[in-house]
């Protein structure tokens, strides 16, 4: 195992699980899977407001950007999908700066990585440098589609 | 998103009736960055099914033309766990066959299979198509036509774009059809 030493912050969120197969080898760690993004969560929800109004108003639970979404929605009926994608872009970026949860790991800048080899003391070790290196780190060992971590920059 | 019906097709004692109905999900320019974003990825390892690609290359599926299935696609193909170890390795599909996936699911009368498209317009992606009662809905990730897998949890079909990972789509029957939330 390689000892860290600088801290200096990775340019985006792969940098850093780059750095983090290279300080801890032994660790086997692969980079499994990336969280939704806010764009694919706005698509999402903007064909399911044109496909089906009161669906939608009944699939996600009540709240500001939802609110918002509809009010947008029926005073812009004409809009295009690609304008309602946008639009709803926009309305959870603010909504999530404003702290609301929009989606469950919903983010631009995470990733899952496997489930690192090692005992305890060395999973804290990468844990400890992860969090050194500007993300946080959500172990994640009972997951329906395999245990791995969830590491969010 | 693009909704449409096929006329209903006479049936006689040697062939069953369908009814397709298709939904396309709204194109992804994100999506459309995947690959842009894989090569960014590539100094950083991946797991194999972020990076193992299919090739859509099937003009029929379910024994009808494509073009009678989903009329803006050029190809598409299922995914099988021949292809998986084809495109990735032995190693990949023993690793696969270890786990709770599936790539095709039965849950009442309801089929759902996975597989890879090509439309008219070049763009590739993935799908899941859910057969029900003699009717058929395409459920779309457009971007790298890469691997998915199913997985029943809770009552629930779960549609997944990875194996060890949190991020999934549940599929969901509505009034209104099948749709991904």
């Amino acid at each position: 195992m390689t000892t860290p030493t600088a801290v200096v912050r990775p340019a985006n969120i792969d940098q850093l699980i780059q750095n983090i197969q290279r300080e801890f080898p032994a660790a086997g760690i692969r980079i499994t899977g990336r969280a939704r993004t806010i764009r694919r969560q706005a698509e999402l929800m903007a064909q399911r407001i044109r496909a089906n109004r009161q669906e939608f108003l009944g699939t996600y639970r009540a709240a500001p950007h939802i609110t918002e979404m509809d009010r947008w929605y029926i005073a812009n009926q004409t809009a295009s999908v690609a304008q309602t994608v946008s639009e709803f872009e926009a309305i959870i970026t603010r909504a999530r700066a404003a702290g609301a949860t929009v989606s469950n790991h919903l983010s631009d800048t995470a990733r899952d990585i496997s489930w690192p080899a090692g005992n305890d003391q060395v999973l804290n070790q990468i844990e400890s440098r992860i969090n050194a290196l500007g993300a946080s780190v959500i172990r994640e060992p009972n997951a329906a589609g395999g245990r791995h971590w969830h590491v969010d920059w | 998103m693009w909704t449409g019906k096929l006329n209903r097709l006479l049936s006689s004692s040697r062939y069953t009736v369908f009814y397709f109905l298709i939904a396309l999900q709204a194109c992804s320019t994100d999506a459309q960055d995947d690959r842009a974003l894989a090569s960014t990825q590539s100094s950083a390892e991946q797991a194999w099914w972020l990076e193992v690609e299919f090739i859509p290359e099937d003009r029929a599926l379910f024994g009808k033309d494509i073009v009678s299935v989903v009329p803006h696609w050029q190809a598409a193909t299922l995914l099988t766990l021949g292809l998986i170890g084809d495109q990735a390795g032995q190693s990949a599909l023993e690793e696969f066959s270890h786990t709770g996936f599936q790539l095709d699911v039965e849950k009442d009368d309801e089929q759902y299979r996975v597989g890879v498209y090509k439309n008219r317009d070049g763009e590739n992606g993935r799908f899941v198509a859910v057969s029900h009662d003699g009717s058929i809905t395409i459920l779309t990730e457009p971007g790298i036509p890469g691997f998915s897998a199913l997985l029943m949890e809770s009552d629930e079909i779960r549609w997944y774009m990875c194996l060890q990972c949190g991020e999934y789509y549940t599929i969901v029957k509505g009034g209104s059809g099948y749709y991904l939330q």
